[in-house]
């Protein structure tokens, strides 16, 4: 007798549809699994078997062979556990098979029959949806994160019976419900913290507000206690509200590393990563011998701040490079490549030495020739990807005592959205979004100088000892806080607030 | 064998100091005396240790007319007290280097020279003061005369060889050693390899049409730099100049040692003052309140040494910075803001309340205009 039942699995952020066949024949009795399995999926056949016998569904002593097919793709991953119950079943004729027919199964079995999460549940739906399935059977415990993805019905399940009897009619399970419109738009994002906390630090609030509205890199220089992280953290609280798009988007790279749970199921805040800097590059840019996104791609639309910059690695921080550019990390392995999505804006504190008090030389103990070798572990290729540098002086008493509040995220947000939008509309149908993302031959195209403008960023090179690079990033930065202004072309004093940011190595 | 060839072979042993030194030349008469004495009566000598005399009687087998080839051959000059060009103030200095290795040029014969010190951890006013002091100096013809450590000393070099002037580094290692290595710059621009300091034009060889002055140790060349070799050469550099300036030194700074020296030597002090209260001037304002002269500008040195020295006296005091660009309002509060200690960009704002971006754009055309200087990353101070 032969069963046939759908499932899923996730490669990279994508996941694909697998039919799981289950044939039970005369023969010695034995439960043989083939389809390129990893030893998680082989293990299945154990609390499979168990399952089943503590929800008093013994499997007749007979041959079993399950397939998983397409069965030269590698299969990894717990998410196959009920959908091989259901194909034994389906194969031993207790279940019907036509009422698998057009639908996906996929849930991790315990041995008392219970329905177990997993991970990757949002792919798998939106894949079944694309595929033109109509129920998904999903753990309850994912069922919030599934019912997400409109145009399907997705049923939670709790233990392998409810399942059964639900198969077979005596029992009628609920489909969750999508999100209301009225979720959506409440979920447009509220930020814990807000910019009207951070007092003083001009030079810092100006500096982030224009490298959000670009998208430019950020790098923040000062001595330790100055409110550098403070700064980061408000960040993603001044870019513009994610569409569902791009909730959905970087949702499922939170699904896929299991970061997903029944409070938090849809991702609408822009995320804010801050790894410690002792993580290693796998956990920074993805990996692993199962592949999984790193903290680049869990950053991606948001904001991956590098606390301390230089005490990471050095590897770490060079595996930076290639996402910077391009905006996608790709995680080769044997058997397939992965690629995440890694469109992060990166935001970067340093002190200025060791001790973090250089230049005030009457409590900084560091050698000058300390001083150079900790600002030179960022190397250069990755400094070149950082547009703009600003320092966060130390907070003085006044400061502390009488707060001036600053102005509150949503009023710096409403004037970024004004910035991006005209660069959205400039760039339109190119395959770049963003002042920051223009490449050499676009800058000249987008970023014309006028007779007075170029006598400026004449002496301006001579003076600085710009590099071409630093020459394209001047433009840049120019080009955004011109858009910022809301001019057409850039003109003189945008040039010189853009000198103010550049990141030269100091001599 | 000729005389300067047994002071080279003199000069090879290693750990001989100069007092050490004095006593044997002094017991045994001159280096050729030295090289032919016997083994016995150099074991006869007090304070001579074995290795000291295993050193003078091994080192005999060596050919020094072939190692003084090859040193000309390296740029590397050797000079003795029985050279008529030997630095003329260092004839009569105590326990005075009687020979000394030298890269580039000498010292010249009848130049006014300063000697600028300091500490090596400097702040950016020190930094300042002293590139701004070094040039000053060395505009007017004055010779630059420091030990081309980190902080001070390099900025002393570097100043001098941007405004185009004489500089003489004085190492406590062989002149064909860059010891710190960060100062590889100076050291190439001063032997006259490479310039890689002034813009000045280069040869199509890339060497340095124009010298910079030289580097100067009374080690062998390949010495190492061994810690008790600097306190040893700050008397060369004490030495070797008519006033000593004291940029910047906190209470325990080594600079101390060379002050002895210029003091023991009969040189003149000058000391650049700090504010009160800030460690790493403490050292230069107890200098000052104990009899050292305060240097304000170049000029304050300039003055002083133009009673003996006649190229001096067509210096004329540099006129105040006039302002000729018309400023706005808002510039010239800023300008009027700033000092020569550094201030952060977000002070300045708190300041003047000039909103952050007008103030980094009026911040820029002033540093464009000449009149500021970034003197770190968003730290502003007046030039």
């Amino acid at each position: 007798m032969y069963g046939n039942v759908k499932s899923a699995s996730v490669y990279g952020i994508e996941a694909m549809l697998i039919n799981v066949e289950a044939d039970v024949s005369d023969g010695l009795p034995l439960f043989n699994m083939v389809g390129y399995l990893a030893s998680e999926v082989k293990e299945a056949k154990d609390r499979v078997r168990t399952a089943l016998k503590n929800s008093n569904f013994a499997l007749r002593p007979k041959h079993i062979t399950v397939n998983l097919s397409p069965a030269d793709v590698r299969k990894a991953g717990t998410a196959f556990d009920l959908p091989i119950a259901m194909a034994c079943l389906a194969a031993s004729e207790i279940l019907p098979q036509e009422k698998f027919d057009n639908m996906l199964i996929v849930g991790e079995l315990g041995l008392d029959g219970k329905v177990n999460r997993i991970s990757g549940v949002l792919p798998i739906c939106i894949a079944a949806k694309e595929a033109g399935i109509d129920i998904v059977i999903v753990p309850k415990g994912n069922a919030r994160e599934g019912a997400v993805v409109g145009g399907i019905r997705v049923f939670g399940v709790e233990t392998l019976n409810e399942l059964i009897e639900y198969i077979l009619d005596v029992r009628e399970l609920e489909a969750e419900q999508g999100m209301s419109d009225d979720e959506l738009k409440g979920s447009s994002a509220e930020y814990a913290e807000d910019f009207s906390e951070v007092s003083g630090q001009e030079a810092a609030r100006r500096a982030a507000e224009i490298a959000v509205s670009g998208q430019h890199n950020l790098l923040l220089s000062g001595p330790p206690g100055s409110g550098k992280t403070m700064i980061a953290r408000r960040i993603p609280g001044i870019m513009p509200d994610m569409s569902f798009e791009d909730c959905l988007a970087i949702s499922r790279i939170y699904s896929v590393a299991g970061l997903l749970n029944d409070e938090k199921y849809l991702i609408t805040r822009r995320p804010f990563r801050s790894p410690h800097h002792t993580c290693t590059v796998t956990s920074l840019v993805g990996g692993g011998a199962t592949p999984k996104p790193g903290e680049i791609s869990l950053a991606a639309n948001g904001v991956l701040f590098l606390d301390e910059m230089p005490e990471f690695g050095r590897e770490a921080i060079e595996a930076l490079r290639q996402p910077l550019e391009d905006r996608v990390v790709t995680v080769s392995r044997l058997n397939a490549s992965y690629t995440y999505p890694a469109g992060f804006m990166l935001v970067a504190s340093m002190n200025p030495c060791p001790c973090g008090h250089y230049p005030d030389r009457s409590r900084c103990t560091c050698s000058e020739r300390q001083i150079r070798m900790y600002q030179r572990r960022i190397s250069q290729p990755v400094m070149d990807r950082i547009d703009l540098c600003v320092s966060v002086s130390e907070i003085r008493y006044e400061q502390l005592s009488t707060p001036k509040k600053g102005e509150c995220s949503s009023a710096i947000r409403e004037r970024v959205m004004c910035a991006r939008e005209i660069q959205l509309d400039r760039y339109k149908g190119m395959s770049v979004s963003f002042n920051s993302e223009l490449t050499g031959s676009m800058t000249t195209e987008f970023c014309p100088l006028g007779r007075e403008e170029k006598e400026l960023m004449e002496k301006a090179f001579e003076k600085y000892a710009l590099s071409a690079r630093g020459y394209h990033r001047l433009l840049k930065v120019s080009r955004t806080i011109a858009d910022m202004a809301g001019e057409k072309d850039i003109k003189v004093p945008h040039i010189l607030e853009a000198l103010c940011y550049r990141n030269g190595d100091e001599r | 064998m000729t005389g300067k060839e047994y002071w080279l072979y003199l000069s090879r042993v290693k750990g001989m100091e100069s007092g050490r030194r004095r006593i044997l030349l002094e017991m045994l008469g001159s280096p050729e005396e030295i090289y032919k004495a016997g083994e016995a009566s150099l074991r006869s000598i007090p304070l001579l240790e074995d290795f000291h005399i295993d050193q003078l009687l091994n080192y005999r087998n060596t050919d020094y007319e072939k190692e003084l080839e090859k040193f000309t051959k390296a740029g590397i000059g050797f000079i003795t007290v029985d050279d008529k060009n030997f630095p003329d103030r260092l004839r009569d200095i105590p326990d005075a280097p009687p020979f000394l290795f030298y890269k580039g040029e000498l010292p010249g014969k009848d130049k006014p020279s300063v000697a600028m010190v300091g500490s090596r951890k400097c702040s950016i006013y020190g930094r300042e003061m002293c590139m701004k002091f070094s040039s000053g100096l060395a505009e007017a013809g004055i010779e630059i005369i420091s030990g081309m450590a980190a902080g001070v000393d390099g900025f002393a070099h570097r100043g001098a060889i941007k405004a185009g002037g004489k500089t003489f580094a004085i190492l406590g290692c062989g002149v064909d050693v860059c010891y710190p290595a960060m100062n590889k710059d100076i050291f190439d621009t001063l032997s006259g390899k490479r310039d890689r300091i002034s813009t000045d034009k280069m040869d199509k060889d890339g060497e340095s049409v124009k010298s910079y002055g030289g580097i100067l140790s009374e080690y062998y060349p390949g010495d190492k730099a061994l810690p008790y070799n600097f306190p040893q050469r700050n008397r060369i550099i004490s030495g070797l100049c008519d006033i000593l300036l004291v940029v910047e030194a906190g209470k325990k700074s080594g600079t101390f040692i060379t002050v002895d020296h210029a003091l023991e030597q009969g040189r003149e002090i000058f000391a650049i003052p700090g504010r009160i209260g800030d460690t790493v001037s403490d050292g230069c304002n107890s200098l000052i309140k104990n009899g050292a002269m305060m240097a304000t500008e170049p000029e304050d040195i300039i003055e002083e040494l133009k009673t003996h020295y006649e190229m001096l006296l067509t210096v004329e005091k540099k006129k105040k910075k006039t302002i000729k660009e018309k400023l706005t309002a808002e510039e010239k509060e800023v300008y009027e803001r700033l000092e020569p200690v550094p201030i952060g960009i977000n002070e300045i704002s708190g300041l003047t309340g000039v909103g952050f971006d007008r103030l980094s754009m009026i911040l820029i055309s002033l540093e464009l205009k000449g009149l500021i200087k970034e003197a770190g990353k968003n730290l502003y101070i007046r030039v």
